[in-house]
């Protein structure tokens, strides 16, 4: 075994045993309830009386800006309320919302270039009808300027590239269409290590961009009313829909800036958003809806998207090559690494502005192994590809895997074994998932090496696995406030934007369980703009909010008993306790007495487990495993079976965890053999923005799926729970099992759709 | 979606008649339709709309001696879950049970999926963006474009649009007739690159049925990416007719579903794997592949032996 890293555990009762609700299954949550049974509303869902209907201009071209507009024909169409045109004085003066610590290139809300096909440009109308304002929108004449455009970030950083963003620092910039010179990492000497290894071989890795919006179109609603406090100075509030789960209420921070509003002035009128993958994306909709409400007197808004331009966000490209020196024993000495990222077009969310990613992802992955010596490199660049998302961070362990995958191949060793021999953890995670999978996969009857074995229906069987890793993220602070009721039940405010996940579900259990409260007595409710948030960063909440709610809890179990033990007849607030929600003598649990009527407290817990950030320290493991049959005729590949071996610490809401599981291997299935972004590359035009051609997995191509819960307690949230899932989203597990399958070489670029296959096999130039 | 007049038909003459007034459409299921409508895919947007299934009598599955009468009514799952067509049609029965998913498949009629028009998604794209040959453009943008899913037989009145009808190739094989309200169309010359319609079928002009021959033996193939929904990469039928003659047909590798008699030659002694693999590579021989599926031709081949060796079990 490699290095281990060492960390310390301060408070997250890790070594708690006597579970009764934690852990439990069958606790059909709020949220899931709302979620499963359809009566969660969603923006689309929103309708109030006088309703109109929002939509903007979308660029026809990979790269336009407006020269002139003529409006003048759509403003006479009748049921046209309203047209706004960026050369609007207030919406001129109103930059789109970006991340406080986001820096390079800011977008204008409403602008006049098209920075990729799609765009929402130039005008926005309002008026009775989607109908009207389609109608008008054509009516709408305007000049275009069309822009060269660039769709492969890899081309963007080539000599005599067209540049995209002059304005971009020219002290920084590169070639004209980055905003910044490369990162670069290393540790040890990386000529050294190659001296010392006994082979050095080169791999790569790509993807291409994928949808955000993978099931539902995301949409806005807004209106402005009276105060509830009054309108003593005339001003109103303004509800509007909650659209991101990051930051803290986003529409609090994104629909307001620049309008000059403060907080309190805002209502978010639902908790649900359209579904997505991962962070950011603050859409312009989210800001014009409130906007263009209150030019009209607090008419609600509805901005509405069609499912081809919810294809206007995106994962980025990436691409990794990497030069790796290892021993004959399969141990890694030497890495070189080279990753070029794409960026949106006026730098989108690039890896130097997430909070998470302070090395380039490739150096993040490798600087976890226990290679002596890494050399690593990241350029990044603007393209016109849509505005990219963040997340380019989850592919950090693809170029890993793939080199432990590669070591195995060339020195004939099994995969599992080469991990083990490489990875610097900490433990007992990773040997307590390879273990758990191992068992669970079969693996020691699957593994073969490349291209040893075939089905008995002629396909090519293949299996790989892959070790993956949760780095210390547990720096958001949560804040979770409870309070005991005269009805004897706890009240939770939350107000988050929800997506896939199920926090409040979980922190009720751990709500009930810390306090002994039977769990139909913790009531978690949506309460508007109450901020769970306070700072930090993303895919937490499987830790720091439970950390917050078991805090909270704690306290208010304390001031209970303390009045409690008076009302028993008890000395102390040690010799009472609650059981079931009702307050009890420990010396005699037939003495008890209901929460009813015993008083209203209010108690809080603001912050976040005790652990470090961005230290050389690894929270838990997963080990995911992928067995595949490869037609080796037509080049198809079917994922037979799938087993995540998870460790989450502690799980607290099993339904959730296991469906998060789930859900990250199905949507990896789409992405590892058919998910692409597909532009038109004469035009800049997107060419699969529906979702016949978006080809994300039916229920059919559901792959088998046999996952385990490993819980080694030493996540950094509640009870040593961590979170789960973004890790088992990545493609290239499936990679590696075909060309466990197919031998050769291995295929270097996403998805593994049958002309890559069949070329990989030879079968086509 | 903007709005027009839904007009309820009564009958197929009825329907035809107002068809042929111009700025009208026809909708059954409506699953293809619907979607060119919200897209304005089209370089035209009808004014009427016209209800097919307000029609009665259109969509029974029938016995006629030694045909099968299919009503252009009858939903894709009703079809393959016949037990006329299942036993006397198989590889129809497959076709539509593998068309879409069960849910377009319990709306999508066998009228439509005859009728519905090319997935190219250029020629798809919406606000009908890309204006091509078959819209009153010169160019077709997908054979210089992305063309992955395109004709691998080369052009077809300046498209290489790949057919998407999964029942086409076995209606072909069989050696189905299509029914019209102005005429009879045997299913191999029923589809074509028509403007932007993919059959023969004239303004005004409504299918009404679908005859299909009794046929002890015929099979059905598929490839797409995935097990649902997706529309063919390639797919094939293959079938005997009345004198013991393998007919094959094959679909989305051209604009129109294709007869390919070279494979027919092969196995006109008998199916083996031999014969079956020679077949494959014979219905391949002539492709014309573009920039981006050359992949496809594989798969071609692939697809015709696998049908022909379906057929012989």
């Amino acid at each position: 075994m490699p290095g281990v890293s060492e960390w310390v555990l301060e408070g997250t009762n890790d070594d708690r045993q006597d579970f009764k609700i934690v852990g439990t299954w069958d606790h059909p949550g709020r949220q899931s309830w709302d979620m499963a049974s359809g009566a969660a509303k969603y923006p689309t869902d929103l309708w109030r009386e006088g309703t109109l209907t929002a939509m903007c201009l979308r660029c026809p071209y990979g790269h336009a800006r407006i020269k002139g507009l003529d409006i003048s024909e759509a403003e006479k169409l009748e049921g046209v309320r309203l047209i706004v045109t960026y050369e609007d004085e207030e919406i001129a003066a109103m930059p789109k919302y970006v991340p406080a610590y986001f820096s390079y290139g800011k977008s204008p809300l409403l602008g006049d270039e098209g920075e990729f096909e799609g765009d929402e440009v130039g005008v926005v109308v309002v008026a009775d009808s989607e109908e009207i304002c389609r109608k008008a929108l054509d009516l709408v004449k305007v000049d275009w300027e069309v822009l060269p455009f660039i769709l492969d970030c890899r081309d963007a950083g080539k000599p005599g590239a067209p540049i995209l963003r002059p304005d971009m620092d020219p002290t920084t910039n590169m070639t004209g269409n980055t905003f910044g010179a490369a990162v670069k990492w290393e540790i040890g000497n990386v000529e050294d290590g190659f001296k010392e290894a006994d082979h050095i071989e080169i791999i790569e890795y790509g993807r291409p961009m994928w949808n955000q919006f993978r099931s539902m179109p995301p949409a806005y609603f807004s209106y402005w009313d009276d105060d509830p406090w009054g309108n003593p100075d005339g001003e109103k509030v303004c509800y509007v829909t909650n659209h991101a789960h990051f930051p803290s209420n986003g529409p609090l921070v994104s629909a307001f800036q620049g309008m000059g509003v403060s907080e309190d002035r805002v209502r978010a009128l639902s908790p649900y958003m359209a579904s997505r993958y991962c962070d950011f994306v603050e859409k312009r909709g989210a800001q014009l809806a409130p906007v263009l409400s209150k030019r009209l007197g607090g008419t609600p808004i509805r901005m509405v998207s069609t499912r081809r331009q919810a294809f206007d966000a995106s994962v980025p490209q990436t691409f990794f090559t990497v030069r790796i020196g290892f021993k004959n024993d399969g141990t890694l000495v030497a890495v070189q690494s080279k990753n070029v990222h794409q960026v949106g077009a006026r730098g989108g969310y690039g890896d130097k502005t997430h909070g998470h990613l302070v090395l380039p992802p490739n150096a993040q992955g490798f600087k976890s192994t226990a290679c002596p010596n890494i050399y690593s490199e990241m350029e990044y660049y603007v393209t016109n590809g849509a505005c990219t998302t963040a997340d380019p961070g989850k592919d950090m362990w693809e170029p890993v895997n793939l080199a432990f995958a590669k070591i195995a191949d060339v020195l004939q060793m099994d995969l599992s074994e080469v991990i083990m021999k490489n990875v610097k953890i900490t433990q007992p995670s990773l040997e307590a998932c390879m273990k758990a999978g191992k068992e669970a996969f079969h693996w020691d009857e699957k593994w073969h090496l490349a291209g040893q074995r075939r089905l008995e229906d002629g396909r090519y069987h293949g299996v790989a696995c892959r070790a993956c890793w949760s780095m210390t993220w547990g720096m958001i602070s949560y804040n979770i406030n409870l309070r005991l009721n005269t009805d004897g039940k706890i009240y939770m405010p939350y107000s988050e934007a929800l997506i896939g996940t199920y926090w409040p579900d979980a922190v009720q259990m751990v709500i009930a369980e810390e306090m002994g409260m039977k769990l139909e007595d913790v009531i978690v409710y949506y309460s508007a703009n109450y901020p769970n948030w306070q700072k930090g960063d993303a895919a937490d909440r499987g830790s720091t909010c439970t950390w917050a709610a078991k805090e909270a809890a704690v306290r208010m179990k304390e001031r209970i008993l303390a009045v409690g033990a008076s009302m028993l007849g008890a000395s102390s607030a040690e010799e009472v306790d609650i059981v079931d929600s009702m307050l009890v003598l420990k010396a005699d649990p037939s003495v008890q007495i209901s929460l009813v009527g015993i008083g209203q407290f209010g108690e809080g817990y603001c912050g976040k487990p005790n652990v470090p950030f961005q230290q050389d320290v690894i929270r838990t493991m997963n080990v995911d495993f992928c067995e595949v049959a490869v037609d080796p005729e037509t080049g198809l590949v079917e994922i037979l079976d799938y087993c995540a071996a998870h460790d989450f610490g502690k799980v607290i809401r099993p339904s959730s965890a296991m469906g998060q599981l789930e859900m990250a291997l199905i949507m990896a299935e789409g992405r590892a053999l058919r998910e692409e972004i597909i532009w038109d590359e004469n035009t800049g035009v997107l060419l699969n923005g529906n979702m016949y051609d978006y080809k994300i997995p039916t229920a059919l191509d559901y792959p088998d799926m046999d996952n385990v819960a490993v819980e080694t307690r030493c996540g950094g949230g509640a009870y040593g729970s961590t979170g789960v899932a973004h890790a088992h989203t990545n493609a290239g597990l499936v990679g590696l099992a075909i060309q466990n399958a197919i031998g050769g070489d291995f295929i270097a670029m996403t998805p593994y759709t049958p002309d890559r296959v069949l070329k990989a096999m030879g079968k086509i130039s | 979606m903007r709005h027009f007049i839904h007009m309820q038909a009564t009958s197929a003459k009825e329907a035809a008649q107002n068809a042929a007034r111009g700025n009208a459409m026809v909708i059954a299921g409506g699953t293809d339709l619907l979607g060119t409508l919200k897209d304005e895919c089209l370089p035209y947007y009808p004014a009427v709309v016209i209800d097919l299934k307000t029609i009665p009598g259109l969509d029974g599955i029938k016995e006629d001696g030694d045909w099968i009468e299919i009503g252009a009514l009858a939903r894709l799952q009703d079809v393959a879950d016949s037990e006329l067509v299942r036993t006397h049609a198989a590889a129809l029965a497959e076709a539509c049970g593998r068309a879409a998913s069960p849910t377009i498949r319990n709306m999508g009629t066998l009228g439509g999926n005859i009728c519905q028009m090319h997935r190219c998604w250029y020629f798809r794209c919406p606000d009908n963006r890309f204006p091509c040959a078959r819209k009153g453009g010169t160019e077709c943008p997908a054979a210089s474009g992305d063309n992955r899913y395109h004709s691998i037989l080369g052009v077809e009145k300046g498209c290489v649009a790949a057919s998407p009808h999964d029942s086409a190739p076995a209606l072909a094989a069989l050696g189905a007739v299509i029914v019209t309200t102005s005429r009879e169309v045997p299913a191999e010359d029923f589809f074509a690159v028509n403007g932007c319609r993919s059959n023969v079928l004239e303004d005004g002009e409504i299918v009404t049925q679908i005859r299909v021959p009794k046929t002890e033996k015929s099979a059905f193939e598929k490839f797409a990416l995935r097990k649902a929904i997706d529309f063919p990469l390639v797919n094939c039928a293959a079938a005997y007719d009345g004198e013991g003659r393998i007919h094959v047909v094959m679909g989305a590798v051209y604009p129109s579903p294709v007869r390919m008699e070279a494979a027919e030659k092969e196995v006109a002694d008998g199916i083996t794997e031999a014969s079956a693999q020679a077949a494959g590579d014979a219905a391949v021989a002539d492709c014309m592949v573009l920039g981006k599926n050359e992949y496809k031709v594989e798969i071609a081949r692939t697809v015709v032996k696998r049908t022909l060796l379906k057929l012989a079990q």
